[in-house]
Order: structure tokens, then C-alpha cells, then sequence
């Protein structure tokens, strides 16, 4: 429990400020883009005169640092402003659409989690049979495959091809439960094949070398079953990387899986950053950015409070 | 109602059955959906037109036989099928269709490679050297320029494209370069010559400022004659067509791609959707 404190009170602070700096890079970075959510919005009809009726609406005269300040302000107690485009509310705008990808991350993580620690394994145990050499190259296609590219080939071969699922994933029409999963199932796969074959290559990895390391072969010897050796003595040790790895997807899951989003048109957060840039519309850009920021913050801190508890040695430093 | 980012996920979903109605199909995947089992196509003879625009006022296109020397050197037939799989028909470098009240029936001009050659020369342009800009900020911008570019290295023309990004094209590329792209939808030949070519229009986006053309054209609206106003109309179209800052090759059909049990619908040919009458049949 102090082991965990020390962690996490001077990580705080520092969250906070990494968020205040992600702050105003986004703004400014918005702020630098050619044009403005009035010229976005109207597009090829923005004469000077409709640009500028608009650009009042929407106060985009004030200088940029009072805009920002007035962000800010809002931001820390709790206003996060409204859309400059939709004209409502930014937590409208933006929390059905992160159910949705927490819903989408959450059967991804489902998925992803056993079958990685399965693959790890038995590519570790058994790496000197054929097999493993097969599974091996399979990963690493998975590896090298772009997401969306193997999301398009699932929708032709599971969608149109075979007519098992739809290729949309349409969750906002979902009526039951048995509906979600078949509406969800090719993105999710499409997810846990992009994120499994790294987590799998860097868990047999350190597997294989904690395999070979003496205190193994000790327990061996005193006579443990190989179930228990590999599992009480020798994953606990090898899981650092492979959590690494895990933080990095789930920041990933979050933030950063919009091209999946855009071949399913699956109505999540990346989407909804993708579409507020495209139109410059800042307090959305800036909450989505807060969102996505803050979970990666918050996963980093988990999987160094994670490792700290699976090995003994760093808790005691 | 959706919007579907993806062209592939666009096709998927059709083709499975989970939409029933898809606008603006690609033109490589025309064939394919016209041929079914389960699609079809349907047209909107209304329709779009993809335009070049040149600044008249702006070299090298402030000399009007290099604006003709791009123009002899399009070929508007092979436009047509390459970029639009040839669902439409030719216009002749106004952005106003034969079939419009007041509109000009001339034949298309044909492309001329020794006669754009020829200007070029008598302007001193022989190895003119241009740049283009354009963006797949709506469906057939690219495949346009990049016709035009092949067709125009048949002049001696060299035309490099120059690819902006999408999000920011109308308010940074549009009206400002003085060589891009741009679209139209179809209009009556008076709003679609106000909009685009008087002096004082918003989107003038060939700089085509003419005090003289502005009175004709305003002449053409005061006059009660039927046959006297067609002529003054046709009279500024043809000036347009011959010294304008506009190259137009085709007004291509509003296409839509249905499933086969959609029935009694076809695109509306604006921006804007029309499903009043519309029958899905299971």
C-alpha cells in the first residue's frame, strides 16, 4: 500500500501537468490550421459576409488566448464548454460516443487478453516444435498487416462473401444482447488480431529467457509440476514486457484506433476527433484530447503499479 | 440515414444488404453494380459538373490563346468515359448543359493538339508549365486532373498536380489559386452565368471581370422578346466559351447505386436528398 503512494501522488501532479501541456498544443495546433469552423462549416458557400455573421455566433473574434483561457476556466470546474459546430452541449457530443468505445475496447480486451497469454505460452513452451514455427509466422503476418487492410478483408470474406455478420458496425441500432455481438464481432477481431501479435512476440520472448534461467530449472528439478512452474514461477517474471505492451493498446483502444472506426463505421471516439478537426470545432477536439490523454496517463500509472506488484524486487527499491 | 467514410465498407455494405440505397458510387465499381444480382444502378440525367478553373487575370492565363491552348488540348470524349464511366454528356466549357432553357447547342469542341501547339507558339508559351490544384474533396476531382494532365502532356503542356488536403480545400484552394478544380451542380443558365461570371459575383472563380459582358447579360434579362433574349443569352455564353477561364468536359448523371428491391426512386440532382417516393419491395 506505501509502495503504491509513493507511486501515485507525485504521478498526479505530473498528469496534471502533461494534461495542461496537451491542452494548449491541441488548441494551438487547431488555432494554426488554415481557416476556421466558420469557413469549415459553410464550405464553398462561405462568402465574406455569411463567414462573418458566423464567426460572431460562434465569438471566434476574441483573441485566441482569451478563448483559450475561457476553456481552461470552464474545463477545470467541470464545464467543458459546447460544440461550436452542433451547438450543444461537448459532454452530449462525446459520451455516448465513448460508451461506445469502451464498450468496443472492453470485448477487444476480452478477447485480446487470453488468447495473447495462451499464444505467449505455447509458443514459449513448445518452441522447438514445428507448429509453433507456423503460429510464428502467422503472428507476424498479423504484425505486419495494417488494421483496416485486415478489417476489409474480414468484412469480404465474413460479411459479403459468407453473409455471417454485417459489415457495418452499427452499434446505436443494437436491440439485444446476442444483436452487440454479432454487430461487434468483426471489428473486435479485427482489434485483438492488430494488438495480439506483438503482445504474443514480446511474451515469448522473455518467457522463453525466464524458462531457461536457473531458478526454473530448480523448481523444476525439486520435482513441480511443469503447469506450476510455468505458471506460479515463470509468467509472473516474464509479464513485464507483454504489460508494456498491454498499456500501449489500451491507450491505443482509446485514442488511437479511428481507421478501424472509419472501415466499420463504428461511431466512436476517434471518429468524433477525426470529424471536430475537420471542421476546427476546439472544444471538442479539446475534450476528446483530454479523454484520450488521461487514459493513457491512467494506464501507464496502472502497469508500473501492476509490475511493482508481481515482482518483489522493485516494490523493495 | 448514413455517412460512410470508407469507400470499401461503402461497397460491403450495399452489396450485404445491411443499405439499401448508396449515392455517388465510385466509377471503377459502375460495372459491377450495374450487373448485380442484388444492385442496380440508377441515374439522374441532372447532374454534376467537374470544372477547371484558370484566373484570367493571372499569367500565364491572362493571355487568352493560352486559355484556348488548354482547351483545344482536352479531349472531352475520352474525359467522359475515363472519369465518369461515361454517364453523361459533353458541355462546352461553361458549366451549363445543352438542355437548359437558353443554353447554347454547339458541338463540343474536339481536341486539337497541332492547334494548341500552334497558340502556344503565337503566345510565346511553347513550354508552358502549370500547376493544378486539386483535392479528393469530392468524388471524380482527382481522376479529372489526372486525365487533364495526360491529355495536356499531348500539347508540349506540362501540368503538375498539386494534392491539398480536403478538409481546408474550399477555404484555401477554392476562389484563391489561380488553377484548380472545382464542381457544379446544374442551375438555369441566368443564376448559373450570375453566380459565376458577373463582376461583382461571390464566386467568381475564373476572375472573369467584364463591365461590357455584365451589361449584355443584363441586357439579356430586360428584354422581352423570347428569340432577341436567347440570342443576347447564348451571346455571353459563347463569349465564355471561347475566351473564358473555365475548361468543362462533361455534365456527368447523379448516379446512385440500390439494392434490386428499391423501386421508384432515383437521385434528386442536388445537394440535397429526395426520398418522397421511394418503394422497398423485400
Amino acid at each position: 500500500m506505501r509502495y503504491a503512494l509513493r507511486l501515485v501522488i507525485p504521478r498526479l501532479g505530473l498528469a496534471l501537468i502533461t494534461l495542461l501541456a496537451v491542452s494548449l498544443a491541441v488548441f494551438w495546433a487547431v488555432e494554426w490550421l488554415p481557416g476556421d469552423a466558420a469557413t469549415r462549416i459553410l464550405g464553398q458557400d462561405a462568402t465574406p459576409e455569411r463567414a462573418a455573421i458566423l464567426r460572431a455566433k460562434m465569438h471566434l473574434d476574441d483573441p485566441p488566448l482569451t478563448r483559450y483561457a475561457l476553456w481552461l476556466g470552464g474545463f477545470a470546474l467541470g464545464d467543458w464548454g459546447e460544440s461550436l459546430v452542433a451547438e450543444r452541449p461537448v459532454l452530449d457530443l462525446v459520451l455516448p460516443r465513448l460508451r461506445n468505445t469502451l464498450t468496443l475496447a472492453a470485448f477487444a480486451l476480452v478477447l485480446y487478453v487470453p488468447s495473447s497469454l495462451a499464444l505467449g505460452i505455447i509458443t514459449a513452451v513448445f518452441r522447438d516444435r514445428g507448429f509453433v514455427a507456423v503460429l510464428s509466422a502467422l503472428i507476424l503476418a498479423g504484425t505486419a498487416m495494417p488494421e483496416f487492410v485486415t478489417g476489409i478483408l474480414l468484412i469480404l470474406v465474413f460479411a459479403v462473401a459468407l453473409p455471417w455478420f454485417p459489415p457495418l458496425a452499427l452499434i446505436e441500432r443494437v436491440k439485444s444482447f446476442p444483436d452487440l455481438l454479432r454487430t461487434l464481432a468483426l471489428p473486435t477481431i479485427t482489434l485483438t488480431i492488430a494488438m495480439t501479435a506483438y503482445a504474443v512476440r514480446m511474451m515469448q520472448g522473455s518467457l522463453v529467457s525466464v524458462l531457461e534461467s536457473d531458478y526454473v530449472r530448480m523448481a523444476t528439478l525439486k520435482g513441480l509440476s511443469p503447469m506450476r512452474v510455468i505458471l506460479r514461477h515463470a509468467l509472473p517474471n516474464a509479464l513485464g514486457p507483454a504489460l508494456r505492451v498491454t498499456v500501449l493498446n489500451v491507450a491505443w483502444l482509446i485514442g488511437g484506433v479511428v481507421l478501424v472506426e472509419n472501415v466499420f463505421n463504428f461511431p466512436g471516439i476517434g471518429q468524433l476527433l477525426v470529424d471536430s478537426i475537420r471542421v476546427l470545432d476546439t472544444p471538442v477536439v479539446e475534450a476528446v484530447a483530454m479523454i484520450t490523454a488521461g487514459v493513457s496517463i491512467g494506464a501507464n500509472l496502472g502497469a508500473d503499479l501492476a509490475a511493482g506488484l508481481l515482482n518483489p524486487r522493485l516494490r523493495a527499491s | 440515414m448514413l455517412s460512410i467514410g470508407e469507400l470499401a465498407s461503402r461497397i460491403a455494405a450495399l452489396l450485404s444488404g445491411q443499405v439499401d440505397v448508396m449515392e455517388d458510387p465510385p466509377t471503377p465499381d459502375l460495372d459491377k453494380l450495374r450487373a448485380g444480382p442484388d444492385t442496380k444502378l440508377v441515374a439522374q440525367p441532372k447532374g454534376n459538373m467537374e470544372v477547371i478553373a484558370m484566373h484570367v487575370d493571372t499569367p500565364p492565363f491572362d493571355d487568352v490563346r493560352v486559355r484556348q491552348a488548354m482547351k483545344y488540348a482536352m479531349d472531352r470524349e475520352k474525359m467522359l468515359q475515363l472519369v465518369a464511366g461515361g454517364y453523361g454528356m459533353l458541355v462546352n466549357d461553361i458549366p451549363i448543359s445543352s438542355i437548359l432553357e437558353y443554353a447554347l447547342t454547339d458541338t463540343p469542341r474536339k481536341q486539337d493538339i497541332a492547334k494548341a501547339k500552334q497558340l502556344l507558339k503565337e503566345a510565346g508559351q511553347e513550354n508552358l508549365s502549370v500547376k493544378l490544384a486539386v483535392s479528393d474533396v469530392q468524388a471524380r476531382f482527382i481522376e479529372i486532373a489526372t486525365v487533364y494532365k495526360e491529355q495536356a502532356a499531348e500539347a508540349g503542356i506540362n501540368v503538375e498536380l498539386d494534392v491539398r488536403p480536403a478538409d481546408s480545400y474550399w477555404d484555401v484552394v477554392w476562389l484563391k489559386e489561380p488553377f484548380y478544380v472545382s464542381a457544379y451542380i446544374a442551375r438555369p443558365t441566368d443564376a448559373m452565368l450570375a453566380l459565376l461570371y458577373l463582376s461583382k459575383a461571390d464566386w467568381n472563380e475564373t476572375n472573369w471581370r467584364k463591365p461590357e459582358w455584365d451589361d449584355i447579360l443584363t441586357q439579356a434579362r430586360g428584354t422581352l422578346d423570347y428569340d432577341k433574349r436567347k440570342a443576347l443569352y447564348q451571346q455571353v455564353q459563347q463569349q465564355l466559351g471561347e475566351e473564358g477561364g473555365h475548361l468543362v468536359p462533361y455534365m456527368v448523371q447523379t448516379l446512385a447505386a440500390t439494392r434490386t428491391n428499391v423501386a421508384d426512386w432515383i437521385p434528386s440532382g442536388t445537394f440535397y436528398a429526395n426520398f418522397l417516393t421511394i418503394d422497398l419491395t423485400s
